[in-house]
């Protein structure tokens, strides 16, 4: 898995959630909003809820496709050569199939050279079709997020990340 | 003003319809997301077939109050428009999407279903 951010990392804050059993559809929302209220402090207030709308993806994807109910979500905010991102991280145990669809729609997601037109021909490909990848490709079109993803065994992880302003820091 | 459909509402979501002098107006409120996403797909059904019969040229979706949709939301509003652009062209109805300014999720992600079907949606500022 190829990061958008490399190098010497120090983490400023973070946030785990981890389940042990397959949580509640309504989860996804309760992280959305732990996301928003938690960042809308320290993110100008449109970027801290377009990054609560990647989490709110994501924590549906974890939902939906997690073979065993066991899985992961973190969120942190890490300095990198002077520069602060903020990086979403799901994990999750994942059905062989389901782990390859996943890992080509977001090497097909993040190698389009424009965001927004990926997005667009996932849309007009929606219909009909399920596992559409269409919360994917919205984190990198409308929460202008790099995604990437890894696969160890039947351990699947998906990592999204932007760079970000904290209010009163450089 | 006339309700038309039924309204639904569930865990922080509601559709509620109303026809008035500019056509069918659907006011969209909370957030809509996996928990409700069915409940959506079954609305846009019922109204597509509702305005297909009525002859209405307009649906406007006041999304005032609606503070977030799913991808799963983006979809059903695609096959929404799906239909709608598959009809005979006298058949067809517009829609006007109503935002709000101070969410600005909603211009991306209206804007986005607007590429899809610019011949038949409008996002209003």
């Amino acid at each position: 898995m190829t990061h958008p951010v490399a190098g010497e990392v120090q983490t400023i804050a973070s946030t785990v959630i981890r389940w042990n059993v397959r949580p509640p559809k309504r989860f996804a929302s309760s992280v959305r909003e732990l996301v928003s209220d938690s960042y809308q402090g320290l993110l100008d207030t449109d970027e801290a809820l377009r990054i609560a709308m990647a989490a709110h993806e994501m924590v549906e994807n974890l939902v939906k496709y997690s073979s065993d109910g066991k899985s992961s979500f973190e969120v942190e905010i890490c300095d990198s050569d002077g520069r602060r991102y903020v990086r979403l991280r799901s994990r999750n145990s994942a059905a062989p199939e389901d782990l390859q669809g996943a890992t080509r729609l977001i090497e097909r997601i993040q190698s389009a050279a424009d965001p927004v037109a990926i997005y667009d021909q996932l849309i007009a490909e929606s219909p009909g079709r399920a596992g559409s990848g269409l919360g994917l490709a919205r984190i990198r079109a409308e929460a202008e997020m790099d995604i990437a993803c890894s696969a160890e065994g039947s351990q699947f992880t998906v990592v999204a990340e932007r760079r970000v302003s904290l209010h009163g820091t450089p | 003003m006339i309700p038309i459909l039924s309204a639904v509402e569930r865990e922080g979501f509601s559709i509620v319809p109303v026809r008035g002098p500019d056509g069918i107006t659907i006011k969209l409120s909370g957030s809509c997301d996996s928990q409700t996403t069915s409940l959506l797909d079954g609305f846009l059904s019922g109204l597509h077939a509702e305005v297909v019969r009525g002859g209405s040229k307009t649906v406007i979706l006041d999304c005032e109050n609606l503070y977030f949709m799913n991808s799963a939301s983006v979809k059903s509003f695609v096959i929404w428009l799906t239909k709608i652009k598959a009809l005979p062209p006298l058949e067809r109805y517009q829609v006007n999407v109503r935002t709000n300014r101070f969410l600005a999720w909603q211009q991306r992600s209206f804007n986005a279903l607007g590429r899809s079907a610019p011949e038949v949606l409008t996002v209003l500022p």
